[in-house]
């Protein structure tokens, strides 16, 4: 008896049928990726400077480096171009961003939208 | 769920249910998931026969037909990919001639424009300093819209779309890890590369891609540091001035420029110096025994006692700004030449300028010749002043200022954050890159024609390269509207079958001409550019063509 209310208590409707998916008819057995060759992390270029020197001589003066910090020089001077140059300032930075100094609306633009990146870029010594 | 049948049922249950429950009483909820593997798949039953396990996508953990499948691989087009690493692969062919799908999106290439996804777009790889963490990334940043601005142009018209209505999309990679980056890019099969703007990084690049017949198409290095891969003949294409190039400008230039000198100054002689920075010491012992003033080769030049032992080359690798100035000021020349990259008119400049006093038509010349961006640094100084203005030259290759300004303002466009604002300004480097995107193009549209789905690999495109720069057929000018007449010059058939001979075309870039030699080099026009009243460079009528001496205008220093 035991047994028997036992399995009417575990009798269960589940989905047995395949899946048809409109898309790709997958499951295809997975064939192992191909290993790419690797490379050893990016030296410092040899005239590589601080993202403050950078700045300061404009942006097309010079290379920011990239094992000196952490944030390097380069990912510092990486999030200051992508604010100041890509998303935040681009209207009004455009000659900076093309190695002019700063003028008066692009430092406006920059101190309201852009001050993390700004002061960890000229905090660097 | 598309059924539900009873599963678990012992004999004597069964019966009882049919009398007690007349339909199922308790549902399992759907299954989380159905398998793992395909084995878990074709063990489920005969209703799972050919099935598989989905292992990504909104599938993932089901058994999924998988019966009309008919590649040699696991997916057959794009779409298949989903189940399998979930959105954002796409379905190439690999090496091993097996299908996969490969995430298009990695660590070494994090952007792409255009839809990569669509079927049977046709990939193209862009490799730079383009990721925020690159040392470059400030020069580097303005590339990916560059090649952007060239796809978008391209496919705006119908009428220019390639061959078997295929979409364009280009993926931007860093070239900071060159090989993995390459490699990547061969993996989802692209057409072509373009870049890196790195010398060093060239032959990593080319081992990656060469043998895997993608051509490759840099326009910021100066010699085929892959020529001594035999597997890169013919598919590495050298857009940028070449060493020699420059070198001939540079030789064809400082006689003119010395006689006017030696005549101004009541001089025998003139003294050069060449200051090398770091970045480009590959450079300096091709200046020593090949750079030619006073009838001699530079080497000559220093060791002559007879001159003043004329010629300095200054090496700037581990020296100050102000020592650096200081042995120049020491050795006092009339032409210096800089050879320093980024860094020359923003500090080493000034540097210079503060040593030397005295009248301007007394002090040195600087000789920008073809290196990177045009140099800023003279803004620094009085430009106003004409004396001031004369001491700056710049030998670049020769442009259309109408083109390049229609250029700049597209490209402004373009960048812009929002309709009615301003862009950013392209660099050198974007506009090269702009141009040889275009290329690219219109190789791969001559290299499509004849096939209905508009099919072509890599060397194809390459081999069409001859075909869309052919000296003597229709001159086609960088930008939008020049492309409808391209498409027609290069549409024309003389309806030979089956192999019909096509039109040529012969393209030329905002800065190169794309004189293809032997060498799949250019042997690019070089122009005199002179500072106006507005404190601009413009393009003088003086060009150098055959490499050998320049022609047209006035000879000698800006006036």
């Amino acid at each position: 008896m035991r047994t028997f209310i036992l399995a009417i208590l575990f009798c269960a409707c589940v989905n047995d049928k395949p899946i048809v998916d409109i898309g790709r008819e997958a499951g295809t057995p997975v064939i192992p990726s191909i290993e790419l060759p690797e490379d050893l992390p990016p030296d410092d270029p040899p005239n590589c400077v601080s993202c403050s020197k950078v700045l300061q001589r404009g942006l097309r003066g010079g290379v920011a480096c990239v094992r000196n910090a952490k944030p390097s020089s380069a990912a510092k001077l990486g999030a200051y171009v992508v604010c100041a140059c890509q998303q935040q300032c681009t209207a009004v930075c455009g000659a900076h961003c093309a190695g002019a100094a700063r003028d008066t609306q692009c430092n406006e633009c920059l101190q309201s939208k852009c001050k993390a990146a700004v002061t960890a870029c000229e905090g660097e010594p | 769920m598309n059924s539900k049948h009873l599963v678990y049922c012992l004999g004597a249950s069964m019966l009882a249910a049919a009398v007690f429950v007349p339909a199922c009483s308790l549902y399992v909820r759907d299954e989380a998931v159905q398998c793992k593997t395909d084995e878990d798949c074709s063990s489920r039953g005969p209703d799972f026969v050919e099935t598989g396990c989905a292992s990504a996508g909104p599938s993932k953990g089901f058994c999924i037909d998988r019966r009309s499948l008919r590649v040699n691989g696991e997916c057959a087009a794009n779409a298949d990919c989903v189940d399998i690493t979930g959105p954002g692969s796409v379905c190439t062919i690999g090496d091993d001639s097996l299908a996969r799908c490969v995430r298009v999106v990695t660590e070494e290439c994090p952007t792409y424009v255009g839809d990569p996804f669509i079927e049977g777009t046709a990939l193209y790889g862009l490799l730079g300093e383009i990721s925020p963490e690159d040392t470059g990334f400030a020069q580097d940043f303005p590339l990916l819209a560059a090649a952007d601005l060239a796809v978008n142009e391209f496919q705006s018209d119908r009428a220019l779309e390639l061959n078997g209505k295929r979409r364009i999309a280009i993926i931007g990679c860093s070239e900071s890890k060159p090989r993995t980056a390459a490699a990547h890019l061969a993996q989802l099969g692209v057409k072509a590369v373009i870049g890196p703007s790195a010398e060093s990084r060239l032959l990593r690049v080319a081992e990656q891609l060469s043998p895997r017949g993608i051509p490759l198409f840099t326009g910021h290095v100066g010699q085929n540091a892959a020529a001594t891969l035999p597997a890169s003949n013919k598919l590495v294409f050298l857009t940028a001035p070449t060493r020699d190039g420059w070198l001939a400008a540079l030789n064809a230039y400082l006689p003119e420029a010395s006689a006017d000198v030696k005549a101004a100054r009541t001089l025998p002689n003139v003294r050069v110096t060449v200051v090398v920075g770091p970045e480009l010491s590959v450079y300096a012992p091709l200046i020593r025994e090949r750079l030619s003033f006073n009838g001699k080769t530079a080497i000559e030049n220093q060791n002559d006692a007879a001159c003043g032992n004329c010629f300095q080359l200054v090496e700037t690798s581990g020296k100050t700004d102000a020592q650096i100035a200081d042995e120049v000021g020491a050795f006092g020349p009339q032409f210096i030449v800089p050879l320093v990259d980024t860094s020359w008119g923003a500090s080493m400049l000034p540097a210079f300028e503060a040593r030397f006093t005295g009248p301007q038509a007394g002090r040195p010349i600087y000789i920008h010749p073809m290196v990177r961006d045009e140099d800023l640094g003279y803004r620094q100084l009085n430009w106003a002043e004409a004396a001031v203005r004369a001491r700056f030259v710049g030998l670049w290759a020769e442009r259309d200022e109408g083109v390049l300004a229609s250029f700049r303002e597209r490209y402004r466009q373009r960048t812009s954050p929002s309709e009615g604002q301003v862009g950013i300004t392209p660099t050198t480097r974007a506009i090269r890159t702009y141009e040889n995107m275009l290329l690219v193009l219109y190789a791969s549209y001559a290299a499509g024609r004849g096939s209905e789905a508009g099919e072509f690999n890599g060397r194809a495109l390459a081999a069409a390269v001859s075909d869309v720069t052919a000296a003597g057929a229709q001159t086609i000018g960088p930008g939008p509207l020049s492309m409808l007449d391209a498409i027609l010059a290069l549409n024309k058939s003389d309806g030979a079958m089956p192999k019909p001979t096509y039109g040529k075309i012969d393209f030329n870039g905002l800065y190169t001409q794309f004189e293809f030699g032997a060498d799949q080099a250019v042997s690019n026009r070089v122009q005199v550019f002179c500072l106006n009243a507005s404190g601009q460079y413009v393009g003088s009528a003086r060009v150098l063509r055959n490499g050998q001496s320049f022609e047209g205008g006035t000879p000698g220093l800006c006036r």
